[in-house]
């Protein structure tokens, strides 16, 4: 598979739907052959970001939260985000704390918080399987 | 690192607030508290082996996983609870690293084991087993148990039955998810013992690696490497001897 195969989903600000960002994040690795230990890594990231983007949307009263997800050969990238035209200036800062600093860098290769949105990369392993 | 002189609201009550929030700042804030306690266990394992930036990141990663697990209704005290977690974590890790145990730990195997479970649980509870049921038998999320049955559409029943087949009859959980078994206390040790072996000639890492790893004799061992029995005595002979000085230099 050398498609880029992109899979959206929307869900309401609310952290009832975390569990179905790590599942869809655990669904899709597994489908590019993860291994577990990589797919338990990939849910945590899922988790992180898609918790930290809904509490803040939550905050800032913005309802919707997209789930983006990208697989491509070995790699599954994930983007949690609000809606662009959701964000306003006054709106608070979303900030990254370094508890989920720490968290992101052990589990994923790349991530990248912004307003309102955050991304994680993550490419399997080449490992004999 | 005491208790009692920490100022603000004990930990049972950010449990509790956790519990009915789920808010990750409160999350953040036992993290905080008990990151101290993680490192200590994590510094337990130094020097056999891992690292200690990934021993810590384990750890943290074990912690987090323990604060969002914990139950303060539950009975034990959050350190005991967060204790055991890290340590296992951090064994499994050991476990992973160890070359002869190296099993890969692939979704389809977590499919094929999920499968095997569902059909013990069916037959003992006399109805279809739930997604908890699963997961505290295998003593896995439940994230995982319900990733492992999606994934069931992406596999033929075939080459599920084949992966079976070409290891043992039923698949045996210690070999994918030890957590308390004792291949897992050893693990730390064998991580030290592959270590030593590395520093053999080829040869005789292959011997050592027979004869201790793949449990062959050393008339076994003769036959397979072309050499008498009398000389794979002599170089396992040699070897310990080798090993053993190795293991008197400090490992980096």
């Amino acid at each position: 598979m050398t498609d880029k195969t992109e899979i959206t989903v929307t869900i309401p600000a609310s952290s009832r739907f975390v569990a179905l960002a790590r599942v869809t994040a655990a669904s899709l690795a597994a489908e590019l052959d993860f291994t577990v230990d990589e797919i338990s890594d990939m849910t945590v990231a899922a988790d992180e970001v898609t918790s930290l983007v809904i509490e803040w949307a939550e905050d800032n009263e913005i309802p919707l939260v997209q789930l983006r997800y990208q697989i491509r050969d070995d790699t599954l990238e994930m983007e949690a985000a609000v809606e662009t035209a959701t964000l306003t200036a006054s709106q608070e800062m979303l900030v990254l704390d370094d508890i989920t600093r720490q968290i992101l860098a052990a589990v994923v290769d790349a991530y990248d918080i912004r307003e309102g949105c955050g991304r994680v990369l993550k490419r399997r392993a080449a490992v004999a399987r | 690192m005491s208790t009692s002189a920490r100022p603000g609201p004990t930990d049972e009550q950010l449990f509790r607030q956790l519990a009915e929030t789920r808010r990750r700042s409160i999350r953040n804030q036992l993290v905080d508290r008990h990151i101290g306690f993680a490192r200590h266990i994590a510094k337990r394992y130094a020097n056999r082996g891992i690292a200690d930036d990934d021993l810590n990141q384990i750890a943290l990663l074990a912690l987090v996983k323990a604060v969002d697990r914990y139950d303060p209704d539950f009975g034990a005290t959050f350190t005991a609870f967060a204790g055991r977690t890290i340590e296992g974590e951090i064994k499994r890790h050991f476990r992973d690293a160890a070359w002869a145990v190296r099993v890969p730990r692939s979704a389809k195997e977590l499919h094929l084991l999920v499968r095997q479970t569902t059909d013990d649980l069916h037959h003992e509870l006399g109805r279809s087993p739930t997604v908890k049921d699963i997961a505290a038998r295998l003593e896995i999320s439940t994230d995982e148990v319900v990733g492992a049955l999606g994934a069931a559409a992406a596999y033929s029943s075939g080459s599920l039955d084949a992966l079976g087949a070409a290891d043992s009859a039923a698949p045996d959980r210690s070999r994918y998810l030890a957590t308390d078994d004792e291949r897992l206390e050893l693990a730390p040790n064998r991580v030290l013992v592959e270590q030593l072996i590395a520093t053999l000639p080829p040869r005789e890492q292959e011997i050592v690696k027979l004869r201790f790893f793949a449990e062959l004799s050393q008339t076994e061992i003769a036959d397979r490497v072309g050499v008498s029995q009398m000389h794979v005595s002599r170089l396992l002979r040699r070897s310990f001897t080798m090993m053993r000085r190795a293991a008197e230099q400090p490992v980096r």
